[in-house]
This record gives structure tokens, C-alpha cells and sequence, in this order.
């Protein structure tokens, strides 16, 4: 008890607060614009982080990342381009709300689900992380081959009703990442030549293209009157917002422990989380038909992508291991500030990992009256002519992709994606498992090559540890369940009798 | 333009075809059981057998009469102001590229942003202008405040902003 109240004690400072509104503001303002992830943000925000205390300095982070993850929201819900890789899951679904003047309700949901999520997400942190960590260790290239192949299941699903096509698209993405240097052999394909091809098509420019450039692109072939249709008023329905996304307790839920689960394995992370919980609330009656199955649908991911972020904490924290790039960055930070992370973190600095702790508790509960002022605030962008707001959207996309890879091939990579993403939507392809299969690739290469050398080449392998079957399982029943339920409710139906 | 589902399923067996193909032809090492190829051959082999379910598809909706054989055009192929606004992103996408190191960021986003808000507005003016505030935002947040170095071009000569 003690720890807890010097915890808190070094928490409820005026100077950890103040910092922590700051650092708010800033990861709001760079999760907002497409392209800049909350990973930038952090790093960009490390050389000042070095003259701050300790717990300043890791408070400041922890509530950048996760104003920055719900931030990447804003721009995918009211203008169908997502600000981070983890809202890309549900952009299409979540603009369509935007289309019928409820865009704020969508993103008052957002806040509420991402502050539940990420909650629950470092409560798991606090309280099991010991146990978590231990779990995702025992996860070898087999469990996180049936993982990858589970997440691209998902990816089908995400798609919609039109198996081929979504197969079609996610074949796409798979093949997008399997260009640069094999992860196995380290030897180059499909580079051709080009040396700016070595380290393959960069993450952030490819989704920028496919969903900024590709909707200005269709916003071209719109006639003058249908360019001013996205222009809906919004209706302030933020308490109808935080009313409804209690009604959606089961799944959001569901959302965060899937998130956190997700979050603790080394590789995965929060886009991986949200398609993944996404793809889990497509099952939801009429998902796709009424506005409460899209709720029911959204919240899940919204959520899970916050919990991810409190889930990849926990091997950063227990074993030093970092679960991505914004972990490997947290962990730069808490050995710079002589907090070594690993089991003894825990007794060694036990009133500072917990002053850590809470501060990233208080960041997710500021998600809620922060998040309702960053959509007051960015649903003006919706005022500006589509004339106008286009061409500058263009430019920022570009910019932000320069920015992330610091090259004009950049610039090309948004442009040849932003091309195929218009053809694409045009000819009725989803893009979201492009989207995943670009994810998932290098996963799903690197685990399989592996197994399939660790096992010399027997398939059984990927069947034989405890956890693998299960995952594989799974996998099976998520492909054969829908089609197997289908013969049942028409065995069941009874037949018109015939008649002469 | 819309594709029919056998152009679709053509496109994606030659995809898989020439995916294929290169992916064999690549050297394996002698340290590794499985070279470079072996993975990019199963999306090849994959992406030609959705490419015959796709074509396969397709023949069967253009003999039932719900598709054409090939393609058909939509609405706003017919238009040319549409091509017009399609040919202008897309080149002012490729002059950016040409134009943003030997001019600068400055000018080469200003001229960008200008040109394609005077069309899509219909009101040159206010897109200039417009345009002048934005990619002072622009500047201001990416290269002070981000501190990602965007080209100078010609002002470098000018001392540098």
C-alpha cells in the first residue's frame, strides 16, 4: 500500500501533469496526420524526455503514445484516411458514419473504447504482467506461424462476402511485402536493380497511398455535386457516445483482452490487434447492415489497439524484450533513466515502475475529455471546401511520407499505391487485407521458413506443440464454421412439400 | 473503367505466372534449405488459381448476361473534365517529384497547391492564397518543429530558410 501512495504521490504533481497535458496535445496533433505514427512521435520526443526525471520523462511518452494511437481516428473517421496503420481496420466502416453527419458520435466512441481498452490493457500490465510475459516467451515460429495465418483468415473476413476478391488483395499485400531482402537467406528479390527497392516498399507511404491518394483520386471522377456530399454537419452526440459504448461492455471486452494478448507478443502490435478484434465483431448479428452491428463491430478494435499498447509493455517491462519499436524506444528511456527493465524492476524500483504505471493509467483516462476536444477541434477541417481540402491533404500525405522515410522515393511509392488503390476500389477489391497481408508478410515468411526448416520439411510439426494445435484449430474453425452453418440452417429448413 | 472478373482473373494468372517464374529462377544457397523463391512461388502459385476462379467467374456471369465479357465503362469515363482532373493529380504528383530539388519545397508545394485548388474551386485567387498559408503550416511544423529537412532548392542560394 505504501508503494501505491508514494506512486501516486510522484504522480499528482503539478509538474507530471502539466507535462503529461502537454505531451496530450502533442500526440494528438501527430497521430492526427495521416502517416505519422505514435512511434515517430515518441522518438522525435526522446532528446527532450533526457532532462526530465524519470517519471516525467516516461509519463510524457506513454501519454503521447496513446493520444497519438486514438488520434490516427480523427482523420480516418471524418475524412477516410487513416492518421496510424492501427485505424485502418475499420476507416471505411467508421466514414460511412461521417457520411451520415455522425462522425463525432463514431469518434466519441473511439475515445471511450480506446480508454476502456488501454485501461484494461495497463491493468494487465500491473497485475499480470509476470505471467503474460512468461505465456508469450513459450510462443515459438509454429505458434506464431498458425498467429499470422489466423490474422489472415481475419483479413478474408475483414473483406467481406467476395472470398476471391479479398484473396485477390491480400495476395497483393503479401507479395508487397516479400519485396527487399528475404528475412531467412538475407539474399534481395524483386528489387530489380533499384537500390531505394533493397528495404522494400515502406509501411507508411503504401498506406498513405492506398487510402489518401486513392480518395482524392476518386474524389476527381465525382461530378461538382457530388463533391460537396461529404460535407454532412456533424451532430455533437458525445453523450449519446460514452451512453452507447457501455452498452457494448461484452465486446469491448473482448477488444482489450484480445488487444493485450496481442500486444504481449513480441512482433504483433496494435494494427495487428485491431484487425484481428475486427474481424471477431464481424460476427455480430447484421454487422455490416445497422449502425448498432458497426458500433458493435468497432468498438472491439477501437479498444484493442489502445490495450495493445499497455500489452506490448509487458515484456518490455519483465524481460527487457522489446515487443516493437515503440516498446524498443520505452526501453531506451527507462535504462537512460537507471530503471533496468527485467523481473527485479519490480522490487528493486517498485514505487517508480508503479508511479510509471498509474501515470499510464491516468494518460488512458485523459483519452476521454482530451479526445472530445481533438474532434471539436479537427471536425472543422470538414468547414473547408473539398476544393481546397483535397490538394492540401495531397500535400500533407506527401510530406508525411517524405518525413517517415526521409526519401523522394517516398513520394513515388504514394503515388503508384494511391493509382492501384483507385483501381482497386473502383473494380470493388477491399483494400483492408492488402492492408493486413502487408503486415502479416514478413511474419508470415519468416515463421514458416523457419518451421519448415526446423522440421525439415514435415508439415505434421505444425500440429504437434499444445499451443500451435490449438491455434490451428482455430484457424480451421473460423474457415469451416461459417459454410458448416450454413448446410445445418438449411438441413434444418423444412422443404415445401410438393405438390401434383 | 470497370474490369470484368475474366480481365481480372487474365491480370492475375499472368501476376502469378511471371511472380512465379522469377521466383524460381532466383539462386538458392547452399546454407539454406529453402532460397530466396520459395515463398514468393506459393503466392504466384496462389494468385494463378484465384485467377482461374476469378476468370472462371467471369465467363460464367458474361454467358449469363450479368457482366460484360471484358469491361464496361462507368460514368465518369465519358467525361472528359474527370480525365482531366485525374491526368492533373497524377502529373502534379510527377512534377513534384521533378521539381521539389532543383526548385524547393517552397515554391514546387505553393505551385502544387495552387494549381489544383484553382481548378477543383474554380476561384484562382482564394487558392493562391489559401495555399500560401498552408505550406507556411507546412513548413513551419515539418521542417522547425519536426525538424525533417525538406529541400531548399533555390533558396538555398537565398541563405536558407
Amino acid at each position: 500500500m505504501d508503494v501505491i501512495l508514494d506512486a501516486l504521490s510522484q504522480v499528482f504533481t503539478l509538474k507530471v501533469l502539466g507535462i503529461m497535458a502537454a505531451s496530450a496535445l502533442y500526440g494528438l496533433m501527430v497521430g492526427a496526420i495521416p502517416g505519422l505514427t505514435a512511434t515517430l512521435a515518441v522518438a522525435l520526443m526522446v532528446p527532450i524526455t533526457f532532462f526530465m526525471d524519470p517519471v516525467p520523462a516516461i509519463a510524457a511518452i506513454v501519454t503521447m503514445a496513446a493520444m497519438a494511437i486514438f488520434a490516427g481516428d480523427l482523420p480516418a473517421v471524418l475524412l477516410r484516411m487513416p492518421g496510424t496503420p492501427a485505424s485502418a481496420a475499420y476507416t471505411d466502416q467508421a466514414y460511412r458514419f461521417t457520411q451520415a453527419g455522425r462522425g463525432e458520435y463514431i469518434l466519441g466512441i473511439s475515445a471511450c473504447t480506446s480508454a476502456i481498452g488501454g485501461s484494461i490493457g495497463v491493468l494487465a500490465l500491473m497485475f499480470g504482467a509476470p505471467l503474460l510475459a512468461r505465456f508469450a516467451l513459450n510462443f515459438s515460429s509454429f505458434e506464431y506461424f498458425w498467429l499470422a495465418t489466423l490474422g489472415l483468415t481475419a483479413a478474408i473476413m475483414v473483406g467481406g462476402t467476395q472470398v476471391s476478391r479479398s484473396a485477390v488483395s491480400l495476395l497483393l499485400g503479401l507479395l508487397v511485402a516479400s519485396v527487399g531482402i528475404d528475412p531467412v537467406s538475407g539474399e534481395t528479390r524483386f528489387t530489380f536493380g533499384s537500390d531505394a527497392l533493397l528495404g522494400g516498399f515502406g509501411f507508411i507511404p503504401v498506406i498513405i497511398g492506398l487510402f489518401a491518394v486513392a480518395e482524392i483520386l476518386r474524389y476527381c471522377t465525382r461530378s461538382v455535386s457530388e463533391r460537396e456530399l461529404p460535407q454532412v454537419p456533424q451532430q455533437p452526440l458525445y453523450w449519446r457516445a460514452l451512453c452507447d459504448a457501455l452498452r457494448h461492455k461484452l465486446g469491448i471486452l473482448r477488444g482489450s483482452v484480445t488487444g493485450t494478448l496481442i500486444g504481449a507478443l513480441p512482433g504483433a502490435g496494435a494494427d495487428i490487434a485491431a484487425y484481428i478484434a475486427y474481424a471477431m465483431g464481424r460476427r455480430h448479428r447484421g454487422a455490416t447492415a445497422t449502425d448498432e452491428g458497426a458500433v458493435a463491430q468497432i468498438a472491439p478494435a477501437t479498444a484493442a489497439n489502445n490495450a495493445a499498447v499497455g500489452g506490448s509493455f509487458i515484456p518490455a517491462t519483465v524481460f527487457g524484450i522489446p515487443g516493437d519499436s515503440l516498446t524498443a524506444i520505452v526501453i531506451g528511456v527507462l535504462l537512460m533513466k537507471g530503471l533496468n527493465p527485467g523481473p527485479t524492476i519490480f522490487t528493486d524500483n517498485a514505487s517508480m515502475i508503479n508511479a510509471v504505471f498509474l501515470a499510464f493509467l491516468l494518460a488512458n483516462l485523459m483519452l476521454i475529455p482530451f479526445g472530445f476536444l481533438s474532434v471539436r477541434l479537427f471536425k472543422q477541417v470538414l468547414r473547408i471546401p473539398q476544393g481546397l481540402l483535397m490538394p492540401s491533404i495531397l500535400l500533407f500525405a506527401m510530406v508525411g511520407a517524405y518525413a517517415v522515410e526521409n526519401s523522394l522515393f517516398a513520394v513515388v511509392t504514394i503515388l503508384v499505391f494511391g493509382v492501384l488503390g483507385f483501381l482497386l476500389e473502383e473494380n470493388d477489391f477491399p483494400l483492408a487485407p492488402m492492408i493486413l497481408g502487408i503486415v502479416l508478410g514478413p511474419l508470415l515468411e519468416e515463421t514458416f521458413v523457419t518451421s519448415m526448416m526446423r522440421s525439415n520439411g514435415s508439415f505434421l510439426a505444425f500440429f504437434e506443440r499444445p499451443v500451435s494445435l490449438t491455434l490451428a484449430l482455430i484457424t480451421a474453425a473460423v474457415w469451416l464454421a461459417p459454410p458448416l452453418l450454413r448446410l445445418w440452417r438449411e438441413h434444418r429448413t423444412p422443404r415445401p412439400a410438393l405438390t401434383d | 473503367m470497370k474490369l470484368s472478373d475474366l480481365t481480372w482473373g487474365i491480370l492475375c494468372l499472368a501476376l502469378g505466372l511471371g511472380v512465379f517464374m522469377i521466383a524460381n529462377g532466383m539462386e538458392k544457397s547452399p546454407y539454406f534449405q529453402y532460397g530466396a523463391g520459395f515463398y514468393p512461388s506459393i503466392i504466384g502459385t496462389m494468385l494463378m488459381l484465384v485467377g482461374l476462379v476469378l476468370a472462371s467467374k467471369g465467363i460464367a456471369a458474361a454467358r449469363a448476361g450479368r457482366d460484360s465479357l471484358w469491361f464496361s465503362l462507368c460514368d465518369w469515363c465519358r467525361s472528359p473534365g474527370h480525365w482531366l482532373n485525374l491526368g492533373l493529380v497524377i502529373g502534379g504528383l510527377l512534377a513534384f517529384l521533378a521539381l521539389v530539388e532543383p526548385l524547393g519545397f517552397l515554391p514546387t508545394g505553393w505551385l502544387l497547391l495552387a494549381g489544383l485548388g484553382a481548378r477543383f474551386t474554380g476561384r484562382p485567387l482564394l487558392a493562391m492564397a489559401s495555399a500560401v498559408g498552408v505550406i507556411g503550416f507546412l513548413y513551419l511544423f515539418f521542417q522547425q518543429v519536426m525538424g525533417v529537412p525538406l529541400p531548399q532548392g533555390l533558396l538555398a542560394n537565398l541563405g536558407g530558410l
